[in-house]
């Protein structure tokens, strides 16, 4: 390509540069907002999950709360509380000697 | 022609020029105001409010915590189909149709609520309706997973979600933290751009309180008092168990309680700490302070006798009497006046005492003045001010005539359990931002010194004494520890007018477990119970079934002591059975130990032996006293069973 015909073609390119940067830069930007709404309900559905969480926190609470383990000992397992007579007291024999 | 274009021309030029010049203008050069308007057309503020924070126990057990509710609310002016909309609603949120159509019916109203706090999955259901005039305020709703458990000690939450009781209002600043507010970008919906890193996926959280509560201790009381009630058909009860060393609170119970959920349902009397805001005559458990302050004071020994009166004393014009009307006492020790309560023994300790000494030894122990536990409502008693006569002096000195709060009877016995220094109780252990995750642990405050170490451990050993046979704790025993407390009888005063209330009675026991090296300290007050009123047939025996749950579930190794090595006198009735063998009923039960063989003992004193052969089922017999010089059989050979251990002793 000659000299002459560059630069006859230089203004032609220039524009396109321009125009091909403005292009560019509107398509990056609605990227960018597509992102944003994507990012958006991705922060929604964990707020979501974040929930869901803590709800079965309070469930697992909920069935470890003393009094539900005794009633579903007594009713379930047939289990009793022990009585003091049924004890029985062990104690080492010797606290101060070697094993 | 030329010169009237020029001057279009110009003219056109000037206004474009004026238009260019403004736009550069507004553009280029600063402008508040502008730039205010700009905002507000593209941006908006988003609030996220603040997360409460979780209450949990000390192994991390939630007792209270936020979760998102929604709040839906109406526009009534733009809601069209009101009676389709109020049907479709009131089936869904199970209210009545009436109700609902009331809220949206009135066309020139703007707002209005329809339901608080609904769960997520309805909030979805009713947006996927997409009503024009139907919205949603995210709230949070408080949730107790644990229902009734230590409901009054935690408290509950107004409709605006601020604490009204309990550790809710105490630490309402603490737990509510500070809603966020965040500006964003908007688009044309009205919808946040999520840009320059701005994310709202957390809100803001309030600080989280650990407590020093066991969850599992907590219940075991809470329903051994509910079972107390229910058994002696009592108006209520009330327990706190203290850490001996700390005096951190491991657990805090009235009866009857309440379900924190439906704390609006139910009525300001149940739902209070009555533990901290209610005080009564706690009777004999304050007998010991007395002794103590004897003690220290040196006024008295364990071993001083005092002349009972065979059971009535006159002061003045009134008479004092033992609060069993069956109980007569001659002569009796300091040790056995604690260990059978007499009331006529205690007041003339007091009146030997002085009334400015006893008053000063209350004090000393926190009577009469708040303990500053950190919950809200507490109110300090009643304790005179001087002088007092006679009477009120020997009133005083059985817990008739002041007033305390159970917290702080349990607080007093704790300076005896912890070697003398009396410390303000605690419930809070520490306080987590979420957001740093830093912890700032509660430090423990230094006490004050109000016994020496060997004066509370004589004290112990006198409260040992009431738990023995014959003795009025006997039934607080505990298999396999040794218990040091003391019984309460006290009638109850009238509410309104002078006097007693006839046949009202606060039945309590107060004490601390293992006897020697404290752990636990507990209080266990019925009040008004019907059936019977003796704290040792009502009280003492709560007491056992806690003090056990609670030495079991922490894992200390009973000792099995015989008793009477522990007690620094014997009872009267334990006399009789008296002999020169320390033979041990507590003992035999320990059968198949494979290591019988006797170890060396010289140098020993009794204590040392017994605590070294226990698990053997033998005898012993004393020659002599002071160490041990030689034994029969000697170190080495093998113990049998039944055999008779002889220790010959001497003194150094």
């Amino acid at each position: 390509m000659s000299s002459n015909e560059i630069r006859i073609l230089k203004p032609v390119m220039s524009v396109t540069l321009i125009i091909l940067t403005l292009f560019g830069v509107v398509f990056l930007q609605m990227e960018e907002r597509r992102l944003g709404y994507s990012l958006l309900k991705l922060t929604r559905n964990y707020r979501k999950v974040l929930e869901n969480k803590k709800n079965n926190e309070i469930l697992l609470a909920q069935a470890t709360r003393p009094q539900w383990v005794e009633k579903m000992a007594a009713s379930r397992f047939t289990l009793k509380k022990a009585e003091a007579n049924q004890i029985i007291l062990l104690s080492h024999p010797f606290e101060d000697s070697e094993p | 022609m030329k010169t009237r274009i020029l001057i279009i021309f110009l003219g056109m030029l000037v206004l474009a020029s004026t238009i260019l010049l403004r736009a550069a203008w507004l553009q280029f050069l600063p402008n508040e105001k502008l730039k205010n308007l700009k905002n507000k057309q593209f941006q908006t503020v988003i609030t996220l409010p603040s997360r409460r924070g979780s209450v949990v126990d000390q192994d991390g057990r939630d007792l209270a915590m936020s979760v998102a509710a929604f709040s839906l609310y109406a526009d009534p002016k733009i809601i069209q189909n009101k009676k389709q909309i109020a049907r479709k609603l009131s089936k869904e949120l199970n209210l009545s149709f009436d109700f609902v159509f009331s809220r949206i019916k009135d066309s020139n109203r703007r707002f209005s609520w329809i339901q608080r706090r609904i769960n997520r999955s309805k909030m979805e259901k009713i947006e996927s309706w997409k009503v024009r005039g139907l919205s949603f305020v995210e709230e949070w709703t408080r949730v107790y997973p644990n229902e009734n458990l230590m409901s009054q000690v935690l408290g509950f939450l107004g409709s605006e979600g601020q604490g009204l009781e309990g550790i809710e209002l105490f630490f309402e600043e603490t737990l509510k933290g500070n809603q966020k507010k965040i500006s964003v970008k908007r688009d044309a919906r009205g919808r946040p751009l999520v840009s320059e890193g701005l994310l709202f996926t957390e809100n803001p959280e309030g600080h989280e309180i650990q407590l020093t509560i066991d969850s599992e201790l907590q219940y075991q009381l809470e329903a051994e008092l509910s079972k107390a009630v229910s058994e002696f058909q009592a108006v209520g009860a009330v327990g706190v168990i203290l850490d001996a060393k700390t005096s951190a609170i491991r657990a805090l119970a009235s009866a009857p309680t309440y379900d924190a959920n439906k704390a609006h349902n139910t009525s300001a009397e149940i739902r209070r700490n009555r533990n901290v805001t209610d005080f009564f005559e706690p009777g004999s458990v304050i007998k010991p302070f007395v002794v103590a302050k004897g003690l220290k004071d040196k006024i008295l020994q364990p071993n001083t006798k005092y002349f009972c009166e065979n059971g009535k004393w006159k002061i003045g014009q009134r008479t004092i009497r033992e609060s069993d009307a069956e109980h007569y006492f001659g002569s009796l020790t300091v040790s056995e006046i604690l260990a059978y309560s007499s009331n006529i023994g205690t007041a003339k300790m007091a009146l030997q005492m002085g009334d400015q000494r006893v008053r000063d030894g209350l004090k000393e122990f926190g009577f009469g003045e708040k303990t500053g536990v950190d919950l809200p409502g507490e109110v300090k008693g009643i304790l005179h001010a001087l002088p007092w006569n006679a009477h009120l002096l020997a009133t005083n000195s059985f817990g008739q005539g002041m007033a305390a709060t159970s917290l702080q009877v349990a607080t007093a016995y704790a300076a005896l359990a912890n070697g003398g220094v009396l410390r303000a109780p605690y419930i809070v252990q520490g306080i987590r931002n979420i957001e740093t995750a830093e912890t700032q642990e509660i430090e423990l405050k230094n006490g004050k010194r109000v016994l020496t170490e060997s004066e509370a451990e004589a004290m112990r050993m006198l409260l040992t004494a009431v738990t023995q046979k014959g003795a009025t704790g006997f039934t607080a025993r505990v298999s396999g520890f040794q218990v040091a407390g003391k019984t309460g009888t006290a009638q109850k005063a009238h509410t309104n007018g002078r006097g007693y209330k006839p046949g009202a009675y606060i039945s309590s026991f107060a004490g601390m477990i293992p006897a020697h090296k404290p752990e636990y300290v507990i209080y266990i007050a019925i009040d008004e119970p019907q059936k019977n009123y003796y704290a040792s047939v009502v009280a003492a025996p709560v007491f056992s079934r806690i003090a056990s749950f609670a030495v079991r579930k922490s894992g200390l190794a009973p000792t099995l002591l015989a008793s009477e090595n522990y007690m620094p006198q014997r009872l009267p009735a334990e006399k009789e059975k008296s002999q020169d063998l320390v033979s041990s009923e507590i003992l035999s039960p320990i059968l198949n130990m494979e290591n019988k063989i006797l170890p060396d003992l010289k140098d020993l004193t009794l204590r040392q032996v017994i605590r070294k052969i226990q698990g053997h089922e033998v005898r012993l017999k004393r020659v002599g006293s002071g160490k041990v010089i030689e034994t029969w059989p000697p170190a080495g050979q093998e113990i049998q069973a039944d055999s008779t251990l002889i220790l010959y002793m001497k003194e150094d």
